[in-house]
């Protein structure tokens, strides 16, 4: 209860100080809009009688780190001018993209096959100051914010799978798996800097409520400042309490320099690498107004 | 210019110029290599990481719009941008003595980036008095129609033996990407100081969101110290398309059904972040009744 009490007059405070306050909470998709580049191949040979067929599909598949489901909410300050200031959280939940090799080779002895796997799936939250400015209406009315942008709390987790089979026609016995190999790594830390504008349309259900509709573009990228290596497992055995430090951990650089052997006790230093996250995001919400005591003075 | 629904709208023009710094882009890798390599001691190598947006550059804009209200305007803008950048690949100038003699090896690989593109930018544009001066908020789709990059590729390379004996060669391999279009978005806010009724100046910071992924490169250079077997080749042969997706086979003895000209697609990013600084003339009201 005492609580309650405080909060409320700190609201009452702060809104009798600043002016007219509001909060929205909407869901919302991004669609990426930049990606890391990578493809898709199938590979089959086929080498029969002294007779090699030779077939590769390719496919595009970048990985749009930034696509998926978000959550957003804001809270802004409605002026008695048509600029106003709002400061927008979003979390991005992330999509688990998959890119494949596979290779299916035969011969008159022998089958292999081989798929190389990497999953990326991105999360992280995204904080951006804004300046709006809105056109009022009785029904409808329509805002426009621009501001920076901030990732912070980025995290990719990559994981990365190779197994390959051997198959010997002639001698089964000799035939099994021949690679199997799997780790999975978590990039984080840094924060990525970037832009967002967005165009709101706002439908006022009365006076405290309005349904929010959203368009946002974001120009945003990030380079993580550390990787760790979560887990490693090697033809079905844990290894990764065996590994060296600087094959579990990684520290990501702008700029250094090598002269002799690594320190494989310490994490490994290598280039920093950009992520890109700019996207185009729809959302659909609600926005309360706090304080319905002060008249707005919009154009 | 009676058209439905922008009847009394103001129209204006601008006029700006200004430059665009990378917001992310391509990582690439530059390397220094130095010092002395032997059985005791290694050369030095520094890696130094160095971020590629191809829209880095000098860009100019003409905008016409309407102002509907003293809130809202519309308008389009044509924006031309050119860049030039290089990428030191590999540098160094170091010794390597391999006991039965020494080398000094000098190395230069670099590559030049030179980007053009033409963008159509139709946004919608929120403005509001502070003082004297407009201050406003600006967002826009960014269509790219016409873009190019021309990528020179160069190596130098010089080996000195302690005998006197020296190895170099010099390589260019060059390439002009170009076709496809591109689609991303433009954020801006800024002001503008009106000076008289009909005339202003502005001024904006801006981002911009985009990528672009080309048709097709051609091959225009492929030299190796100074013998170009590429220059007597039909465009055809020297040119890749890109695509989504394509299957490539081949059956030994029976022809080529490889496909040597289609590759997969790539992206190149344009996103960059900046600043133009214009002039702003307001020609009228588009319809008097």
């Amino acid at each position: 209860m005492k609580l309650t009490t405080l909060l409320t007059l700190t609201l009452l405070s702060v809104q009798s100080i600043f002016g007219q306050f509001y909060i929205e909470s909407s869901f919302g998709y991004a669609m990426g809009l930049n990606g890391v580049e990578d493809e898709d191949s199938h590979l089959n040979t086929n080498y029969i009688s002294g007779q090699n067929v030779f077939t590769r599909e390719r496919i595009k598949n970048f990985q749009y780190l930034s696509a998926g489901p978000t959550i957003n909410t804001s809270i802004g300050w409605l002026s008695e001018r048509p600029l106003s200031f709002r400061f927008q959280t979003s979390y991005h939940l992330g999509n688990q993209g998959t890119v494949s090799q596979t290779i299916h080779s035969t011969s008159d002895s022998t089958i292999i096959d081989s798929e190389d796997k990497q999953t990326y799936r991105f999360t992280g939250f995204k904080w951006s100051p804004c300046f709006t400015v809105r056109k009022q209406g009785e029904k409808w009315s329509g805002e426009i914010a621009v501001g920076p942008s901030f990732l912070i709390l980025g995290n990719l987790i990559r994981g990365s799978q190779f197994i390959e089979e051997f198959t010997d026609l002639i001698t089964p016995s000799q035939s099994g798996v021949t690679s199997d190999d799997a780790y999975v790594w978590k990039y984080y830390g840094g924060i990525g800097i970037g832009a967002t504008g967005s165009f709101s349309a706002l439908y006022h259900v009365n006076k405290s409520i309005s349904i929010s509709l959203g368009l946002s573009i974001n120009a945003l990228q990030w380079s993580p400042k550390y990787g760790m290596k979560l887990s490693h497992i090697y033809y079905g055995q844990d290894i990764f309490d065996d590994l060296p430090t600087s094959d579990k951990e990684i520290i990501f650089s702008s700029e250094y320099t090598v002269d002799g052997p690594i320190d494989t006790s310490e994490p490994l230093t290598t280039l920093k690498v950009n992520y890109p996250l700019s996207s185009i995001d729809f959302k659909i919400g609600l926005r309360i107004k706090l304080n319905q005591n002060q008249e707005e003075h919009d154009s | 210019m009676s058209l439905p629904g922008i009847y009394n709208a103001q129209v204006y023009l601008d006029f700006s110029t200004g430059y665009g710094f990378p917001l992310g882009g391509k990582t690439f890798y530059e390397r220094y290599d130095s010092g002395h390599e032997s059985a005791t001691t290694n050369k030095v190598q520094s890696y130094r990481q160095k971020n590629i947006s191809y829209g880095t550059g000098a860009s100019q804009e003409i905008t016409i719009g309407l102002k509907h209200n003293d809130l809202i305007s519309t308008e389009i803008g044509l924006n031309y941008t050119s860049a030039n950048q290089r990428i030191e690949n590999v540098t160094g100038n170091y010794t390597d003595d391999m006991g039965w003699t020494t080398v000094q090896s000098v190395s230069d690989i670099n590559t030049k980036l030179h980007t053009r593109m033409f963008s159509v930018n139709p946004g919608i544009r929120f403005e509001t008095k502070m003082g004297g001066s407009q201050f406003f908020l600006k967002m826009a789709a960014r269509v790219s129609l016409l873009t190019s990059l021309h990528r020179k590729y160069f190596v130098s390379s010089r080996d000195t033996y302690s005998s006197g004996n020296v190895y170099s060669w010099v390589y260019y391999n060059d390439r002009y990407y170009s076709g496809g279009m591109a689609i991303g978005g433009s954020i801006a806010l800024g002001w503008t100081i009106p000076v008289s009724p009909k005339f202003g100046f502005r001024f904006q910071v801006f981002a911009n969101a985009l990528n672009w992924s080309p048709k097709k490169v051609k091959l225009t250079r492929y030299e190796v110290n100074g013998n170009d077997p590429t220059i007597d080749k039909e465009d055809d042969l020297l040119t890749t398309f890109y695509v989504n997706e394509f299957t490539e086979n081949e059956i030994t003895g029976q022809g080529a059904g490889w496909v040597p000209n289609n590759d997969i697609k790539e992206a190149y990013p344009f996103s960059t972040y900046g600043f133009n600084i214009g002039l702003h003339f307001n020609l009228g009201t588009s319809n008097k009744r």
